[in-house]
């Protein structure tokens, strides 16, 4: 009988394996976890994944696929294997994001009241007003605690010899959180013996600490506030996530029809009446958020929400405006964000990159469209992007006009080297797939960060792109205590 | 000039709306740069509202009220009575930062063909403000003032190709030729007296025109490419500007229900020596 | 609790209860003609016109099909997504009600009524045309299944008793238009006469109706076997006991709706409140005599008004998606249907040009 990872390929060696070494030996703290998979046969295996799948389905663990009439919906595949971070990168990954997470909250600050560091021209002004995401309504408003980045999810990668990157750093209405909960569940139940050989480190507990992040925030003044989470409905992709995070928070999942402003306060329609909301855990997008101030046309917003959250009487989770820090144009200067406003060297490296904007940096990304990947710098969830090596030269004549005619909505990468991790591909067949991570970071009064994070995995034989909406997976993901 | 102001506006509905939140920006410029003097202004809301107020990213001074219950109509009375000035700011304080905003697109003002051919015929001058003049006499000359061929919301490349329409029309083209010329230019909303706010003598809505930059020492000098006179003087109230129309909109809101909405606006401005 | 999720709680009750009510319908249909056989072909359009009349879209039926008959009729009511009264849409609209609010009940329950979609979703025509009362046995198993799993795993907060109002309220609604169809055809049937007879082929008929609310035991148990249609009416209309009668069910209303709000039987909070307990007090001292004498039809055309009436009040004193208690009274003042999908509308302000 065929043995799991014997026949497993852990080449090209241009990528970096999170399991074995370039010489092919084991990476010590994956030993126990080999070791068993190795005592596994397929029927193992396969009574292990049916007994998550129906425990998926039946508890509805789906998202939803854009571009479809009505939207499919489809579970979120899992992969059975965890990824394991010992702890000492893991501390290094911490230290990085709180880093990282604390200068791009005081850039927000300053971006929206003093603007010293475009004054300095540390970071050019006509990139922040020139950006969609830079909220004119905001600027002077002093958001709680001078918080606006409360609920963050950074996209990490690996280069090849296994540096941690920071790839993109998620400062909206990041997701997947409840996905990381269900795959620790779910692993939990597959695999009660390996998950016992090892000293993992707990996240169930994010639930909590986002409730107590959210009622940190509070107006002053109100006891015991009343948080909600608003969700665009229940046809937005992530709406099982809304749902699960509001039941495990206690909290009440609203839409904006349930919500009312009336004389600068937010209230909640109720059978028995309006009831004041003190803080709102906003899943919807800033331009959708109240028709009176951003687009007229949106049918999931509150109207007035933005004049009552400025005069303080409703905290909003993440603040208005926090896109303008997360903009693929902007990410290029976080490295001196950091350094302008602690004074300290960057912990966690920026993958290069290329800026359409730039003259020079235009020409190099029109001659080299074939190798780089360009994206777009307002979107997300791997749309309006191109992956250089795996395009036709039409898609790149495309992008081309496209790169020309809006330089500043552009920019281009090296095609990023996601490290690999063995997966399951075609039920049976171990793969190393490419991964990346997404740890979830809590800024209240303190920043808090969950040991480990959602581990996304693209689950096609060499693809790059991880986004649930194109193919990808995930992981359960340990941070492990030796 | 002492001037009086009764702005109206009355919105009605064939059947009842309710949840109505407004923000209106109708108060008069109070800014310290500003050569008008506002001595006073009421704000009067049918059904009545309790009425806020903040100011927004460009010194504006906006109002704003919601009214829960149902109704069939709201009306938005306004009355200010302002120290006109020559419609000359007294000086250029503005940053560089702030300057950045009107010197680009915005969304009623493009910088498409029509108006790249457009101000192809403007030598560049050294002098911002007489280039600025130069385009402005000839949208005066040369652009057909005519109501009900444009709305609210056309856009500067619409009125370009049309090359017909209304003052709130004639400042977006100014402003995308000015721009174009990289002369920061930004949008004014307010009133006209005498001879009302249109050419033919006709009251029935607030004026627009621009204010473009001209440097540290002149600040910012209004201009009016509707009337043949060019420039802002003791007649023209400002209220506010922005970048174009949608920054500095007298009245915008939202509301809920389903009925026909019928939208009237009366404005009355008087000499008051 | 959110007046969005008391709705959804209230619809997806309402919707439930009547799929598995027009399955009933359906189902008894079937058999009635089965037993009438021999005096009239299975085929004879009366019987199958009756049951449009009782889900009452005649037109938008006429519209859709050119004669009425098993197929047709079985088409429309448990397939057509035209007809959003058919099983499928209300199974249906009963899922996206409950998706909506899906942290709101228990995975128990979402799972049944997933699990009824899906079956719905995978049943063939042809299935249902060879073997309808396995058809229908299905369809009603499952909202009893549904029921039961509701009352063993839903807290006794709110939220169930609009679950047992959206339930009562279709129910005894349901009941008199069943009533109100079977008798305007026996009327007709026995032309002439003023009065319904109870000559044995219109005891047939009468005893079908029994069954389609799964009466007839009941039925017998306390009339033994005085199968006579003011007895039938009786206890269809009148009786206390039974739970598909129309006053057990607005009595189960009730009692849901003074739970609450607090009201009692001297004191009552709201309009809502107010009709049902009126109504309550009609049926209580009503005799069957007086009901015949009043005139059945009319009778039971105002019982289904009221009953629009209370779900009016019902919808402007917790869901409406304004404040109630600041509106006017009037309901043709008031608000759009709010269920999911309806129409909730923000509207933006004309903005008057600047000229």
């Amino acid at each position: 009988m065929k043995r799991y990872f014997e026949t497993y390929d852990h080449g090209p060696l241009r990528f970096f394996d999170e399991v074995f070494s370039k010489e092919g030996t084991p990476r010590p703290h994956y030993g126990k976890l080999l070791q068993r998979f190795r005592q596994f046969s397929q029927e193992d295996i396969n009574a292990r994944r049916e007994i998550i799948n129906i425990d998926f389905r039946n508890q509805g663990i789906t998202f939803t696929v854009y571009g479809v009439d009505e939207g499919i919906e489809r579970i979120f595949p899992f992969d059975l294997i965890p990824r394991i971070l010992p702890a000492k990168e893991w501390e290094i990954l911490e230290k990085g994001l709180l880093q990282r997470i604390t200068a791009l909250n005081e850039f927000l600050f300053d971006i929206y009241h003093t603007q010293k560091i475009l004054k300095d021209r540390v970071v050019p002004a006509e990139l922040i007003l020139g950006s969609r995401h830079f909220a004119r309504e905001f600027v002077g408003v002093n958001p709680p605690l001078g918080v606006y980045i409360h609920v963050t999810g950074s996209d990490i990668i690996r280069d090849g010899e296994g540096n941690y990157l920071v790839l993109e750093d998620n400062l909206r209405t990041p997701s997947g959180v409840s996905y990381m909960l269900q795959n620790r569940q779910a692993l939990k139940r597959a695999f009660p013996a390996i998950f016992g050989k090892y000293k993992v480190r707990p996240i169930e507990n994010y639930p909590q600490e986002l409730l107590r992040t959210l009622q940190e925030i509070a107006p002053p003044g109100r006891f015991d506030p009343n948080v909600v989470l608003l969700t665009p409905g229940i046809y937005n992709s992530a709406y099982f996530e809304h749902s699960f995070l509001a039941r495990q928070m206690g909290i009440e999942l609203t839409e904006g029809k349930d919500l009312v402003v009336n004389n600068n306060k937010v209230y909640k329609r109720t059978t028995r009446g309006l009831e004041r909301v003190d803080v709102i855990y906003r899943r919807v997008d800033d331009s959708f958020i109240d028709p009176l101030v951003f687009r007229p046309d949106s049918r999931l917003g509150v109207a007035g929400l933005i004049n009552a959250y400025r005069k303080g009487n409703v905290a909003l989770a993440n603040a208005i405006g926090t896109g303008v820090a997360d903009d693929k144009v902007i990410y290029s200067f976080v490295p001196k964000i950091i350094r302008y406003y602690l004074g300290e060297d960057p912990i966690l490296q920026n993958v290069p990159t290329w800026l359409a904007s730039n003259p020079a940096d235009l020409k190099y990304i029109l001659e080299n469209l074939g190798s780089l990947v360009v994206k777009a710098a307002n979107e997300s969830g791997g749309y309006g992007m191109l992956v250089g090596p795996e395009s036709t030269l039409a898609e790149q004549e495309k992008f081309a006009e496209m790169i020309v005619a809006n330089p500043r909505n552009y920019i281009a990468q090296p095609t990023i080297s996601l490290s690999r991790h063995p997966s399951f591909i075609n039920d049976s067949e171990l793969y190393g797939c490419h991964i990346d991570l997404r740890p979830y970071v809590l800024y209240g009064k303190n920043v808090t960060i969950v040991p480990g994070g959602l581990t996304r995995v693209a689950l096609k034989r060499g693809s790059l792109v991880v986004n649930s909406s194109q193919g990808g997976g995930s992981k359960d993901t340990w941070v492990i205590d030796e | 000039m002492i001037l009086k102001v009764e702005h109206t506006t009355i919105f009605e509905y064939d059947s009842p709306i309710y949840e109505t939140a407004t923000e209106v920006r109708l108060h008069p410029d109070t800014s310290l740069s500003s050569p008008q003097r506002c001595a006073s202004f009421k704000l009067q809301v049918e059904p009545a509202a309790t009425i806020f107020d903040y100011t927004d990213f460009y010194g504006n001074v906006v109002n704003h009220f919601n009214i829960l219950q149902s109704h069939k109509k709201v009306k938005i009375l306004a009355t200010s009575v302002v120290d006109t000035g020559n419609g000359q700011s007294v000086a250029g304080d503005d940053e560089e930062i702030l300057l950045t905003d009107f010197t680009g697109e915005s969304r009623y003002v493009h910088f498409d063909q029509g108006i790249r051919e457009f101000t192809s015929m403007f030598t560049t001058l050294e002098d911002k403000c007489q280039l600025a003049e130069h385009i402005c006499r000839e949208i005066n000359g040369t652009f057909v003032y005519e109501p009900g061929i444009t709305d609210v919301h056309s856009t500067s490349a619409v009125v370009m190709a049309l090359g017909r329409g209304v003052c709130q029309d004639f400042a977006h083209v100014m402003l995308a030729a000015c721009r174009y010329l990289a002369i920061p230019a930004r949008y004014v909303s307010g009133y006209l007296y005498g001879g009302g706010s249109t050419p033919d003598g006709r009251d029935e809505a607030s004026h627009a025109w621009c204010e473009v930059y001209c440097g540290k020492e002149k600040g910012w000098i209004g201009m009016d490419p509707t009337h043949k006179t060019l420039f802002a003087d003791e007649r023209y109230i400002k209220i506010g500007s922005g970048r174009d129309y949608s920054d500095v909109p007298p009245v915008r809101g939202t509301y809920k229900g389903n009925a026909q909405e019928k939208l009237g606006v009366s404005v009355r401005v008087s000499a008051m020596e | 609790m959110l007046s969005r999720v008391a709705e959804s709680l209230f619809w997806m009750s309402r919707y439930y209860e009547r799929a598995e009510n027009t399955a009933r319908f359906l189902d008894v249909n079937f058999n009635l003609l089965l037993d009438l056989n021999r005096i009239t072909p299975v085929e004879n359009p009366n019987y199958w016109i009756a049951l449009i009349l009782v889900t009452s879209q005649k037109e938008s039926f006429d519209e859709l099909y050119p004669e009425y008959n098993a197929r047709t009729v079985t088409d429309y009511l448990v397939f057509s997504r035209e007809n959003p009264n058919s099983i499928t849409s209300c199974v249906s609209l009963a899922r996206e009600n409950a998706r909506s609010i899906i942290e709101s009940i228990s995975s128990e329950m979402w799972e049944q009524i997933n699990h009824l979609y899906h079956f719905l979703q995978g049943t063939a025509q042809q299935a249902v045309h060879n073997d309808p009362s396995g058809f229908y046995r299905e369809i009603k198993n499952a909202s009893h299944l549904f029921q039961g799993i509701t009352d063993n795993t839903f807290s006794r907060n709110e939220g169930w008793d609009f679950i047992q109002i959206g339930k009562y309220l279709e129910r005894a609604d349901n009941v008199a238009r069943l009533i109100d169809v079977k008798y305007h055809m026996l009327l007709h049937e026995t032309q002439g006469k003023k009065k319904i007879s109870g000559e044995s082929d219109d005891i047939i008929q009468w005893m079908a109706v029994l069954k389609s609310c799964s009466a007839l035991e009941a039925f017998r148990k306390v009339y033994l076997s005085k199968l006579d249609p003011e007895n039938i009416l009786r206890f269809l209309i009148l009786d206390r006991t039974f739970p598909r009668s129309i006053n057990f069910s607005i009595c189960a209303a009730e009692d849901a709706l003074w739970r609450i709000s607090g009201s009692s039987r001297h004191r009552y909070v709201n309009n809502a409140d107010r009709l049902i307990g009126k109504m309550e007090s009609e049926l209580g001292y009503a005799s069957i005599d007086e009901i015949m004498s009043e005139g059945l039809h009319d009778y039971l055309e105002d019982l289904e008004e009221q009953l629009v009436r209370i779900g009016e009040q019902v919808h402007l004193t917790y869901f409406a998606y304004h404040t109630p208690e600041i509106e006017p009274n009037g309901i043709e003042e008031a608000l759009p249907f709010t269920g999911v999908g309806g129409g909730r509308a923000i509207w933006s302000q004309a903005q008057q040009q600047q000229q």
